[in-house]
């Protein structure tokens, strides 16, 4: 626990700036997609103003009105909140690693007596802590979101409270009180329909950090470009094998015919399963979980591997 | 015997850096680890710190290193060469946080070691000069009473003053707790100021291995002066010298053992006149080393 803590300390400035990047992504681009939606909506009604209480719903639920959680981290832009955070997740990896090459640290670690497990353990686990905090924050802290939080286990298409409320704080506040029952459910659901999304940059952050277990001895820009690459190849290639969502909300499955895709396919599955964005978002999606911890447990032992059978420093 | 180690070989890229050292350390000695710079001293020390991988058989407390070393480390207090510590703990916390890893930590010699060596324990370690560092680094190591306190070149960048209340401690703690200290240094003087052992390696190669005392009783400078021209194949030749150097009908010889047995042998030669004389640590080691291109 304290190896823990000393690694969230010593890289706690990398996880704030990473937090208020997501946040400050996830404001503006909630907030320019609200304005967009209030001003289709607002034009919709002016235009048709006998417009029947079943027909405005429609008009709710096809004007996207599902500013969500899976939206802010992925969707079809290409520059949005998944970039961001997997370029923070390598950043921390490569951080994790060369702050201890840097101050010689690793010679004082490695002559602890605490196992090389457990001191790769604390790096993993602060680095996936890290990762669920700025997965999970942009979430929390933006104001008209609690009303997603609230209302995850109502229909997903009900008037979103970003329209009617903006984002002052009074409102929010209000709605929340109204809603005070609701809140812990849902916080939890918010926590489960981040699972695999905390999963999957940890998968990224964990490839990082082999890659700085791996070029230690590097100079810092050698490892953090081919980390990147590798990365964001990587993160490319799992959008494209297990399927992005298409213009419609809809999930198209992925383009490359991976050998698993068939394995799956045989037992009922398709690979789309192991896109998070396929999921409801309240409850954990079981086998992109699973799918990430056997993923997580192997980079585990592969970087524990290394470290053993190299010299320490 | 409490470290062992048996043809130990390393090699960085092609360049062997231990080639096959084999030396042992008994429980309760100083033993002193000398060498040049670029001898393999600090590999040696890394390597009996798990930090290297190896070939051979290298032993701490009767298991090797390679196996299960996280246990064996509670009993080691280890100051590296070069500093290892956060830079952006007090003097405090960073023992503190080491404290975290130990059983037991004696923070009445801490107290105590801080104040000889002048340390504020509140400064933050950023803000250190370099021999206060290494002060904080020893203070670390010996803070668990470990059982063994290994060492790697602990005195450089400190001030005499420094240097000489840590020789005093060093003492102490062998003397008192029993503690096994292997020193590695090529500061001689202070290693002859307080080792009964000696390990020399140049090299990658162990070229010495003996009790400080042995050393010295074994390691003689001989001026002889003969009458008559003697060749200096003969002298040579007398079992245990070293290396002869001659100047006229004078001779200065350096033995390397039984120099009892060289004096007798000289005074059958009939000199006019002839003196022994010891050897410091630092003409022995520039006699082995030295001979060694």
């Amino acid at each position: 626990m304290m190896l823990i803590l000393k690694e969230l300390k010593e890289h706690k400035w990398t996880i704030i700036i990473g937090i208020l990047i997501t946040v400050l992504y996830s404001f503006a681009m909630v907030l320019s997609k609200t304005k967009s939606i209030v001003s289709y909506v607002e034009g919709t009604i002016t235009r048709n103003p006998n417009l029947t209480f079943s027909q405005l719903s429609q008009i709710e639920k096809s004007s996207e009105l599902m500013i969500d959680f899976s939206k802010t981290f992925f969707n079809s832009v290409f520059l949005n909140s998944f970039f961001v955070v997997l370029i923070i997740s390598i950043v921390l990896a490569v951080a994790l690693v060369s702050y201890e090459e840097k101050n010689n640290t690793f010679e004082y670690l490695f002559t602890r007596p605490v196992s090389y497990a457990r001191i790769l353990a604390s790096k993993f686990i602060s680095g996936i802590v890290a990762i669920a905090l700025i997965v999970i924050a942009p979430v929390i802290l933006y104001p008209a979101e609690m009303k997603f939080i609230a209302k995850t286990l109502i229909p997903r298409f009900a008037v979103s409270y970003s329209v009617s409320s903006g984002v002052e704080p009074a409102k929010v506040m209000a709605f929340i009180t109204k809603n005070i029952k609701a809140f812990p459910v849902s916080l939890s659901a918010l926590f489960c329909s981040s699972v695999p999304y905390i999963l999957g940059f940890s998968i990224i952050f964990a490839l990082a950090l082999l890659g700085g277990i791996l070029f230690r001895k590097r100079n810092s820009f050698l490892k953090v470009s081919i980390v990147i690459i590798v990365c964001v190849i990587w993160s490319i290639f799992w959008a494209y094998a297990f399927g992005t969502p298409d213009a419609n909300g809809k999930f198209a499955t992925g383009f490359i015919n991976l050998p698993i895709n068939s394995t799956l396919r045989k037992f009922g599955f398709n690979t789309l399963f192991l896109n998070p964005n396929y999921y409801n978002l309240n409850h954990i999606p079981l086998l992109p979980t699973i799918f990430g911890i056997l993923v997580l447990t192997g980079l585990f032992f592969l970087s524990h591997f290394v470290i053993v059978h190299r010299d320490k420093i | 015997m409490i470290i062992e180690f048996t043809s130990v070989k390393k090699n960085f890229g092609k360049f062997p850096a231990l080639k096959g050292v084999s030396f042992s350390v008994p429980e309760g000695s100083i033993t002193g680890f000398i060498g040049r710079n670029g001898a393999g001293k600090t590999t040696t020390v890394r390597t009996m710190m798990g930090l290297m991988n190896y070939k051979g058989s290298a032993k701490v407390k009767g298991r090797e290193v390679k196996e299960g070393y996280a246990l064996l480390r509670e009993g080691i207090g280890y100051m590296p060469e070069t500093f290892s510590l956060y830079p952006y703990l007090s003097c405090k916390e960073m023992i503190e946080f080491n404290g975290k890893f130990f059983e037991k930590i004696d923070y009445d010699k801490i107290k105590n070691y801080a104040e000889i060596f002048e340390l504020d324990l509140n400064k933050r370690i950023e803000f250190l000069s370099k021999g206060t560092k290494k002060a904080l680094s020893f203070i670390i190591a010996v803070s668990t009473n470990p059982e063994i306190l290994i060492l790697d070149e602990p005195l450089s960048g400190m001030d005499p003053i420094a240097r000489n209340n840590f020789l005093k401690i060093l003492s102490e703690e062998c003397g008192k707790n029993g503690t096994t200290i292997f020193y590695s240094s090529h500061i001689l003087e202070d290693v002859e100021k307080i080792a009964d052992r000696i390990v020399l390696i140049h090299k990658g190669k162990v070229l010495l291995e003996d009790e400080l005392d042995s050393i010295k009783e074994n390691y003689k400078r001989i001026t002889v002066v003969f009458k008559n021209a003697i060749s200096k194949k003969d002298i040579e030749q007398i079992n245990g010298v070293k290396r002869t150097e001659e100047d006229g009908n004078g001779f200065l010889i350096i033995t390397k053992h039984n120099p009892e047995n060289i004096l007798e042998q000289l005074n059958k030669l009939s000199p006019s006149s002839i003196g022994i004389f010891d050897m410091n640590l630092n003409d022995v080691f520039k006699e082995i080393v030295g001979g060694e291109k």
